[in-house]
């Protein structure tokens, strides 16, 4: 970053960031989403019918931006929209909840069963999303940057086959769960396609190969290469959103191409970007269920303030938050990014 | 500050209440509504960002709810503010307060008069009775009923006034309050907890995981 670079639109900013040029203050991204009750009662859009109505999805989401200051707006606050699509059983739950798949009853048990129905983009909870971007980006316009979402096919993978008959047939049938993979990564391509045609600047790609499930050698060997031709097809800057603990991973991870790589609090950020050695930007990684949920906005500046100093591009929770969130907490973020600037200098 | 021409209501909202003490977020009794206790310079303020006709009215009859169940009193000419009747903050047993108020049937009458509540792993009842003593208000629990385990039991309830009051042990069964003063609602709002430290941890536990998204909440660690 450099001193002279002028104020920037949030949207300017945000890309800027996820290029790698210069940008005037850090950015505060969504990769996943801010959501919160209090919001929904703002602006009369609970759960769960803001994930199922696009108009009401549009309204909550923008929150971010005119409500808390945000640099993004994600107006794709959970990971089944796809998969209820697919034909999963869903438990859309209530406003205090999020949303899931019941991945007990899993609907595929194989590669052949993987089908993309003719109305995938048509079905109301794909196109709740991609009708909410149509209606935020003609609110917004260039002002602020669209941040849609598309799952990944290892996620995908646990949704429709179930957790534990996938893992175990990594284990099994390494090539089956291959081909499994690829026909996946069409859905992923797919809709992360048709929200760029709806207007999204940038995807978050989530893809749950998590460090508690998965080891790292599972990554490169499964995914990294799938995530690498991810990049090459759809033409806008991606982050990868990880769960957990990946600091073993993200070497792999920078190879990826993506524009960044979204990580959670349980990795250290001066660890990760030695980890990610300038090959990928780093999103987060602001503690939810300690830091945002449950103490205040001091904790919560002290963990802006240790990312900014560790190097860390774009400010952001480490993943959907909790739904319960103090709006206090929320707004100290951007403050506490505008504070460090003034006080440090750009880094 | 929002970059919109538009004013965000939110950041002039949360500079004017204060820090949150207590978020509800599915109000039973009205609507499924958030609602929030916040509180600012010794003011709390019970708030919600629900426009829904009537709220002004729910938010005034908690606040009412919270004076019955808390040893708090209404702010002179509000309708949705209160104070504590003293310099102690006990914010375990605040939050417990709003969250009873909020959640109970408004219906429901309060229990008054003696200070009482069954025990949950015996068939024994507590008893909390206060009296000064050497210049503090201290707390004396006591156990009716048949059960080898009364003092053991008693001993467990008072370690729970410990845990959710920061009390102080002024006996094996006898506690007092931080700042040694009377706090006879509190006392009366804890008892139920305080006799089963265990189901309220646990209890509080899955609340705080409602409304998280994790591997676990998601369902990708159950393998």
């Amino acid at each position: 970053m450099s001193p002279v670079v002028e104020k920037m639109t949030s949207r300017e900013r945000v890309m800027a960031a996820l290029a790698g040029d210069p940008v005037d203050r850090p950015p505060v991204c969504t990769p996943t989403n801010v959501a919160t009750v209090e919001l929904m009662d703002l602006v009369d859009a609970p759960f769960p019918d803001a994930n199922r109505d696009g108009e009401m999805n549009a309204r909550l989401a923008a929150t971010a931006y005119t409500e808390l200051g945000f640099d993004t707006i994600a107006p794709y606050f959970s990971i089944i929209q796809e998969s209820s699509a697919l034909g999963c059983e869903m438990q859309w739950e209530q406003k205090d909840n999020w949303p899931t798949v019941r991945m007990s009853n899993p609907i595929w048990k194989t590669s052949a069963d993987v089908k993309i129905p003719s109305d995938f983009l048509e079905h109301p909870d794909t196109k709740t999303i991609t009708d909410s971007i149509r209606i935020l980006k003609e609110e917004f316009g260039d002002e602020v940057a669209i941040v849609g979402k598309t799952m990944g096919p290892w996620t995908l993978a646990y949704h429709v086959f179930g957790v534990e008959p996938f893992l175990l047939g990594t284990v099994d049938d390494p090539d089956e769960t291959m081909k499994s993979l690829e026909a996946l990564k069409e859905v992923t391509i797919l809709y992360g396609q048709a929200q760029i045609d709806a207007g999204a600047d940038v995807l978050t790609v989530p893809d749950h190969a998590t460090g508690d499930l998965v080891s790292s050698e599972y990554y490169r060997r499964f995914l990294m290469e799938m995530h690498q031709e991810i990049e090459e097809e759809l033409p806008v800057p991606l982050m990868l959103h990880i769960c957990g603990a990946t600091v073993d991973r993200m070497p792999y991870i920078a190879q990826t191409g993506m524009a960044a790589f979204h990580f959670d609090s349980k990795n250290d950020p001066v660890e990760a970007m030695a980890a990610v050695d300038g090959k990928i930007r780093l999103v987060g990684n602001i503690n939810n269920p300690t830091t945002l949920y449950s103490k205040g906005p001091e904790a919560v500046r002290a963990e802006v303030n240790a990312a900014l100093d560790a190097g860390v591009q774009l400010i952001a929770p480490e993943c959907a938050i909790p739904l319960k969130t103090k709006l206090e907490n929320l707004l100290e973020i951007p403050t506490a990014i505008e504070d460090w600037v003034a006080e440090r200098g750009q880094n | 500050m929002p970059p919109l021409a538009q004013k965000s209501r939110v950041v002039e909202q949360v500079k004017k209440l204060g820090s949150c003490i207590e978020l509800v977020s599915l109000d039973p009794n009205f609507h499924e509504v958030s609602i929030g206790l916040f509180i600012k310079d010794g003011l709390m303020t019970i708030f919600s960002y629900s426009s829904i006709s009537g709220i002004d009215k729910r938010i005034e009859q908690i606040r009412d709810r919270c004076v019955l169940l808390g040893d708090v009193e209404t702010a002179e000419g509000t309708t949705d503010q209160l104070r504590l009747i003293s310099d102690l903050y006990l914010d375990r047993a605040l939050r417990f307060m709003f969250i009873a108020a909020v959640e109970k049937d408004p219906a429901l009458e309060l229990p008054s008069g003696r200070i009482t509540a069954p025990d949950t792993k015996t068939k024994l009842t507590f008893v909390i009775d206060g009296a000064e003593e050497d210049g503090k208000y201290v707390y004396t629990v006591s156990a009716e009923g048949d059960s080898d385990r009364a003092e053991m039991r008693v001993r467990a309830a008072v370690g729970g006034f410990i845990r959710y009051s920061n009390c102080e042990r002024v006996d094996k069964n006898k506690f007092a309050f931080p700042d040694g003063k009377k706090y006879d609602n509190f006392a009366r709002l804890i008892l139920p907890l305080a006799r089963n430290v265990s189901a309220v941890e646990a209890q509080l536990e899955q609340d705080e995981m409602a409304g998280q998204m994790n591997t676990q909440t998601l369902g990708f660690a159950q393998s």
